[in-house]
């Protein structure tokens, strides 16, 4: 059995390049130490791509090896309700590589995405999308701590528990730093405003068992 | 109230003999001081150099040496930021067409030149509540702490926008779009935190 996981950062994201090679680094990190920590022979074969290896034309090449099965899609990114970019291009969108995500349960760490996309992700097939409706704000000068929230979802994903699961964990991990007084007011602020633009879209009791391939 | 309020009165008008005037005195004691201006224009660049400081407005409305009236300074001052109290004191009938142009322009109150002092005070009184229990004036009071260099660097990035503590605080002297939706988020964060119902710390 194995996990097929693509993770697709932009590293060259302006102002928000550095977050989300954290990021990508982050959730490559847990994937390892999710085949690491299973016992039951399960393998990752994880996918990472940025700036430099995948746009808007060969996005379709890269995914479709996959894309027949379950998989764990992550996003880390510039974002609106109608696109999710690369390098200023946009490689998703309502009506261009939609249909690359089949049978993905896609996070992402990128602005409005939630809106007008997923929807037609899931119209797509796209099995789950965990995502923002609004901004997804970046205090700068703690990425760190920014990181280490976003990825508290795919910690818990990784861990066993279904996407609605995942995604309270992550909404605890924004009210921690809500209720982080070494945070200043409107960092604190911001974090609130990202919990409540989280949304769930498709099947939310998936775990990540339902997305390994035999 | 016992102690004087923490706040400079920056009086405008063009009348000279109102600078003189005893009322002025006792107003004195309250407060930490009062600048007269009878250019409207001395008056603006003062507030403007000093919107560091707690600072009442009081405006004469009707001004016979300058083109600028007072729905010109009024609205003026809110271009510095809104979040400075403007009481209107004037001796000409205001209609309603003026009340409008006074509510429209933030003006905080409106009172009448041959009010006595201790209903002045007291309207004085209410704009130093305003300004010691509005959110916004809090948020500012906040960022001003903060340093030059700090306010200076980027501090926020959302969406594909980056701000500044100094262009947040524009924003929310100016009331602009971002600067309304910021001061709703932190009123939404400290009714969260200040009700504490979501669960236990």
């Amino acid at each position: 059995m194995k996990l097929n996981a693509v993770v697709i950062a932009d590293d060259v994201a302006e102002n928000i390049g550095e977050l989300c090679v954290m990021l990508k680094n982050s959730t490559n990190q847990m994937l390892e130490q999710f085949q690491q920590a299973r016992n039951d022979g399960v393998e990752v074969d994880h996918f990472t791509y940025c700036h430099d290896t995948i746009n808007k034309h060969n996005l379709s090449e890269k995914v479709s090896p996959v894309n027949a099965n379950g998989f764990l899609c992550c996003w880390y990114g510039h974002g609106s309700d109608t696109s999710f970019n690369m390098n200023g291009e946009r490689i998703v969108t309502t009506t261009d590589n939609h249909y690359v995500f089949s049978n993905a349960v896609i996070y992402t760490f990128s602005c409005m995405n939630g809106g007008t996309l997923a929807d037609v992700l899931i119209d797509n097939n796209v099995r789950a999308f965990v995502g923002y409706s609004g901004n997804a704000n970046c205090p700068y000068g703690i990425d760190n701590v920014t990181c280490d929230i976003a990825m508290s979802f795919v910690s818990s994903l990784l861990s066993g528990k279904n996407i609605n699961n995942a995604v309270e964990d992550l909404k605890l991990s924004y009210e921690d730093a809500m209720f982080n007084e070494e945070l200043e007011p409107f960092q604190r602020s911001w974090f609130q405003e990202n919990r409540d633009g989280l949304v769930i879209k498709g099947n939310g009791g998936l775990t990540i068992n339902d997305l390994l391939v035999v | 109230m016992d102690e004087k309020m923490n706040i400079t009165i920056v009086y405008i008008d063009d009348d000279e003999k109102m600078k003189n005037d005893a009322f002025l005195d006792d107003i004195e004691t309250e407060v930490d001081g009062i600048e007269y201006f009878e250019k409207p224009s001395e008056g603006l660049t003062y507030i403007k150099d000093h919107i560091d400081q707690n600072i009442v407005v009081i405006l004469d409305w009707k001004f016979n040496s300058s083109s600028l009236q007072g729905e010109d300074i009024l609205k003026d001052i809110a271009e510095i930021s809104t979040l400075v109290p403007v009481i209107v004191f004037t001796g000409a009938r205001i209609d309603a067409v003026e009340a409008s142009k006074m509510f429209k322009g933030h003006a905080f109150s409106c009172v009448a030149k041959d009010a006595t002092t201790e209903e002045l005070v007291e309207a004085i009184k209410n704009a130093y509540d305003r300004i010691q229990n509005d959110i916004r004036s809090v948020m500012e009071k906040w960022i001003l702490k903060q340093g030059d260099e700090k306010r200076s660097k980027p501090y926020m990035r959302s969406g594909d926008k980056v701000y500044t503590l100094n262009d947040i605080l524009e924003a929310i002297r100016k009331q602009d779009e971002f600067g309304k939706e910021t001061t709703r988020r932190i009123l939404s964060l400290a009714t969260e935190l200040f009700t504490n119902n979501m669960r236990e710390k």
